[in-house]
Order: structure tokens, then sequence, then C-alpha cells
């Protein structure tokens, strides 16, 4: 959550903030019952980056939209922060500037000039943090070569110290990720609402 | 003034002083919700109740009761004149059709004040609109439905009526395209199961047909106490109105009816939808949907307007005034329900209670006062006599 939010410049939140539910973060950890009746498990929860995503359907202005690679990117310009992107997804991913963001003087020289910061009345969320694969992407058409597996992660899943979260290539049938995903204790948050989310669960070992 | 009156001067019964009164009254809160809508638009400060997991409060159901209920329940009732040239209700086609616009500009307003970024939509609006969704066509029919109701005011004022009554059957059903295209902004999402389905688009404009009636008894209320040479047309009017009111309140008994149960007993137990349905039966919001829009909104009214003898007395008024809270109310629960309710993922175990701030309040109130505001201005200098009215007063 902490690299998360140096990475995307995302602003801390004040306990007056989160007691009104202004909480600005793009990935939490949140405590679910299983179907098995065991819980409540602790999930980390972010954008689920569905194949079918309700909220890009939801956007008037096509703020929100989604990449060829499967991301669900934002266009922060375009947003009219209606919030009814809001209110379309099921996780309940979305946050919204509520207030204009700011940070500690001794923060700034920490901001990501890769992303920029977000004004106030617009919505952001998890964008897989789709500026590291822009970067990826140029390094290797520089190289002369393809993307390789590995080039690119997300910055929580490169600071997770269990090594709890993995990230691949779903449309890659040799990757790690593919094969998890077939793992008889994988799940998917709501799928009976045909989201198809990207993120894929691991039940505890029985 | 050349209106055609003989001795004109005793054709109204109010006074200045009073009347003068009334428009201080009403311009107060006006002023205020000015106040707070331009600190909310340009202040860096949030000062709404609002949170992630109520993104839509107070402002949205302003919104749709304001552009939905009185808006285009004002333009169904003025084109029962205009358009199907039902002589009773000739009398009242200016005054519905001036509420349509007034309410229909009024509402837009709010979607200012609720927008985060409302200038970004007029770029994205031309540059990157996208047509799947159920807010661009909403915009886009509502920019429709007001070049289309102020062109047809404009006619009336004008007296050309019958390129207005024209434009008014465009206005009609432009109307009623963008009146089921708010519900839909609300129907489509598969996310929400209170709200998902085809039923909202057509209870939107059940509720506009409501609101329209309640909205022109009371216009017609307040222009027959002032009006002595016109009396008996509009306690005429009155009495129509109270009936179709009365008939369209039952067929709102039977929605309210239906959607409950549904909700109730129609799913697995559990679910969204019967939480969402529970939050108004016996949940947070038990006191707006039994208080407001059942016992204020439904009940009271209907055993007003079905009591023998009321038609001399101001019982349809006040039942008008009730439907008018009522729909509101409507709007809010509707609104809040599956917004409150408990959500894991949202880290939610419990209702969520929520209370709107006095911003809130004091902007959308006083959206209503200056609709209120404007329709006695324009009553009172007499702006919106219609030429049903002088004809009636020379002979």
């Amino acid at each position: 959550m902490i690299a998360c939010k140096h990475e995307n410049n995302v602003p801390y939140s004040t306990p007056e903030s989160v007691d009104a539910d202004h909480l600005r973060t793009w990935i939490r950890l949140v405590g679910i019952k299983l179907s098995s009746g065991r819980g409540p498990t602790p999930l980390p929860l972010g954008c689920q980056h569905c194949d079918s995503p309700p909220c890009t359907n939801a956007c008037p202005t096509s703020a929100t939209y989604q990449t060829p690679e499967g991301i669900v990117a934002q266009i922060y310009p375009r947003c009219i922060g209606c919030r009814y992107c809001m209110n379309a997804c099921p996780y309940g991913v979305r946050v919204y500037n509520w207030t204009t963001p700011e940070w500690p003087d001794s923060m700034v020289p920490m901001d990501n000039p890769d992303v920029s910061p977000r004004p106030k009345g617009v919505v952001e969320k998890c964008t897989f943090c789709h500026h590291r694969l822009i970067r990826a992407n140029e390094r290797a058409r520089a190289e002369g070569r393809e993307l390789a597996p590995g080039d690119y992660v997300p910055a929580c899943v490169q600071t997770c110290p269990a090594g709890a979260m993995a990230f691949g290539d779903l449309a890659d049938p040799r990757s790690e990720i593919t094969a998890l995903a077939a793992n008889p204790r994988a799940f998917r948050l709501k799928e009976e609402l045909g989201t198809r989310p990207k993120v894929i669960y691991l039940r505890r070992r029985e | 003034m050349s209106n055609g009156y003989v001795n004109y001067e005793s054709k109204t019964t109010s006074g200045g002083t009073g009347f003068w009164l009334w428009i201080v009254f009403l311009s107060l809160p006006v002023l205020w919700a000015v106040y707070w809508g331009a600190l909310s638009l340009f202040s860096s400060e949030d000062y709404s109740a609002l949170g992630n997991r109520t993104p839509w409060g107070l402002y949205i159901s302003g919104y749709a009761f304001l552009v939905v209920s009185c808006s285009i329940g004002a333009c169904l009732i003025g084109s029962l004149g205009s358009v199907f040239q039902m002589e009773r209700f000739v009398i009242l086609e200016k005054r519905a059709v001036f509420l349509a616009v007034t309410s229909l500009v009024t509402g837009m307003s709010l979607m200012l004040v609720e927008l985060g970024q409302p200038l970004n939509m007029i770029r994205g609006y031309i540059d990157t609109p996208n047509p799947a969704s159920p807010i661009f066509g909403m915009g886009v029919i509502y920019t429709m439905d007001l070049v289309l109701i102020s062109s047809e005011f404009v006619l009336l004022m004008t007296n050309s009526l019958l390129v207005a009554r024209r434009i008014g059957i465009l206005a009609l059903f432009t109307a009623i395209a963008a009146g089921s295209t708010v519900g839909s902004v609300f129907g489509l999402p598969a996310t929400k199961p209170y709200w998902n389905g085809p039923y909202l688009p057509i209870d939107f404009i059940l509720c506009a047909w409501i609101t329209g009636f309640a909205m022109m008894i009371i216009v017609a209320y307040a222009a027959a106490k002032r009006d002595a040479v016109n009396r008996p047309q509009y306690l005429a009017l009155i009495d129509s109105m109270g009936k179709w009111l009365a008939i369209f309140l039952v067929v709102d008994c039977f929605f309210i009816l239906w959607t409950v149960s549904t909700g109730m007993y129609g799913g697995g137990g559990g679910g969204e939808k019967y939480l969402a349905t529970m939050a108004l039966v016996s949940g947070p919001l038990q006191v707006t949907f039994w208080g407001g829009e059942i016992l204020v909104g439904l009940v009271a009214p209907l055993a007003l307007l079905l009591l023998p003898g009321w038609k001399q007395s101001g019982t349809p008024c006040v039942a008008a005034i009730m439907v008018v809270i009522g729909m509101f109310a409507n709007k809010v629960n509707m609104l809040l329900a599956p917004q409150t309710i408990p959500t894991p993922l949202f880290g939610l175990d419990a209702y969520r209670i929520v209370i709107p701030s006095m911003v809130e309040i004091s902007i959308v109130g006083g959206a209503i006062a200056f609709i209120i505001l404007a329709y006695s201005l324009v009553d009172r200098f007499e702006l919106l006599t219609h030429e049903a009215e002088v004809h009636a007063a020379t002979t």
C-alpha cells in the first residue's frame, strides 16, 4: 500500500478524511468470508481490471477505458467527476478526490515524475502501474526486442516481501500466472456478475 | 398593459406587502444556496456528506426530482392543453411550460455543483463521447429537451400558437425520452441489483405524471385564489386534476407494493436487492420511506382526494403539496437504499447511515425555493395569463 502510494503519487489521508470516507488508496486490505465458511481472510483489493468492465460503459466521456493489454486505465483530464463509475464498479475500488490533494513539503521531492497528480473532482484507481508498462515497452523497443516476462511488474508486486503476489501475462499459456490461474484453489471475486476480473486469488491450502 | 379586461383591478384579490414579504422569504434560501454553491464549485474543500462508499446523495436526488418529476411532469400536463387540445387544460399551458423550463434549468444548475469537473463535460461530450453511457445519452436528450421547451415557451409568449403546438409535440416525446433515460442511468448497470432492470425508467415517468398533476393543482389553486373572475374555470380544472392524481397515486401504490415484495421475497434472501429493500422497510431509511413516501406522499393525499365535499376548500392543494414532498422522498429513498447496505468488500458490516450535510440541504432547498420564487414573480405580474382567461374576463 505504501509502495503504491509513493509510485502513483496517491496523497496520504488524514484521520478526518478517513472518518469522512474520503480515504484515498488504490489498494486496501479487506477481510472477507469465503464460501467454505472460513474467514475473515484478508485480501488485497485493488482494481480487478475486468475483461468486461462495467465502469468503461458507464463513463460518459471515455475517461476510463481498456488498453489493448487489458488494463482498465484512466485519462484524468477527461473525467467530469460524475462518479457514475464508482457506482458501476461492484468492487468499490474507485476513489474520488473530494478535496484538493496535498502533501507535506518534505514529501514533495519523493513524487514520481512519471505519474501526474490528480486534481480535486476526478476519480482515480489502480492502473497496474500502467506508466511502468509504457517505460518497459520503450526500453524493449530501444533494445530491439519484445517485452519479456519480468520487464514490467506493478509496484505492489515488486515490493511484497512475502512473495504473496504474482503478475504476468494471462494470454501467455507458458507464463507462471497462467499456471496459477488454473490452480483448483483459484477464485475471482463476484464472478457471477460476468465482469471477468483479471485478479485471481488462491485459497489457503486445507 | 392593455389586456382587454374591464375593471382589471377588481380581478385580483392579493395585497402588495404580503407578496413582497413572500418574495423576501424565498430569496433568503436562494441567496444562501448561491453562496454555498459557489463555494462548493471553487473551493478546495468538500462540503457534502458524501464519501467513496456513498458517491451519490442529495444533489442527485434533487436533480432527478427537478428534471424528471417537476420538469417533465409540468411538460406532460402542459401538453394536455397544447398538444392534445384538451379544452380545460389550455388555461394552464403557459404556466406549465414555464415551470418545465425553470425546473429543468435549476436541476441542471444543481448538476454543476455535483460534478467535480463540469467544464470537462463540454470538451468530453464533443471530443470523446461514449454513446454507450446512459449519462451521455441523458445529457444529449436533455439538451434537446431544453431547446424545445424553451422554444415552445417563447412561441407561446409571442402568441405563435400553431408553431408552439407543433414544437410541443416534439418537446413531449423528447421529455418522455429524457425522463426515461434518467431512469436508465440507474437501471442499466447490473452492479446495483436494486436499481437494475426496466422498472425505474417507467417509474420515473409515472412519478413525473404524479408530480406534474400535483404542481398544477397548486398552481391552479393559487390562480383561483387571486382571480375571482376565472375561479370557476380553475376549480373545475382542480376537480379534474384531483381525480387524475388520485388514479395515478393508486397506480403508484401498486408500483411500490411490488417493488417491496419482489425485493423482500423474490430473491434468495440476504442478497443486495433484499438488503436495499430492507433498508427502506426497517433499516436506516424507514422514516423517509414510511413517513415521507408512504404516509405523507401516498396515504394522506389519497384520503384527502377521495373524501367527498372537498372541492370548495383548500384540501386538494394540501394533498398536492404532500404529494410533491412524497415524490422528493421517493427520489431520496431510491438513491440511498442500495448505497447504504452492508458490503464486506467495502469494509461495511452494517447499514451505513447517510445524513446530508447542511450545505447539501441548503443548496437543494435553495434550488426549489428559486423555482417557487421565479413562478411567484412572473405570476404576480400576469406574465403567464392565458388568452382563455382574458376572454373570460371580458365576456
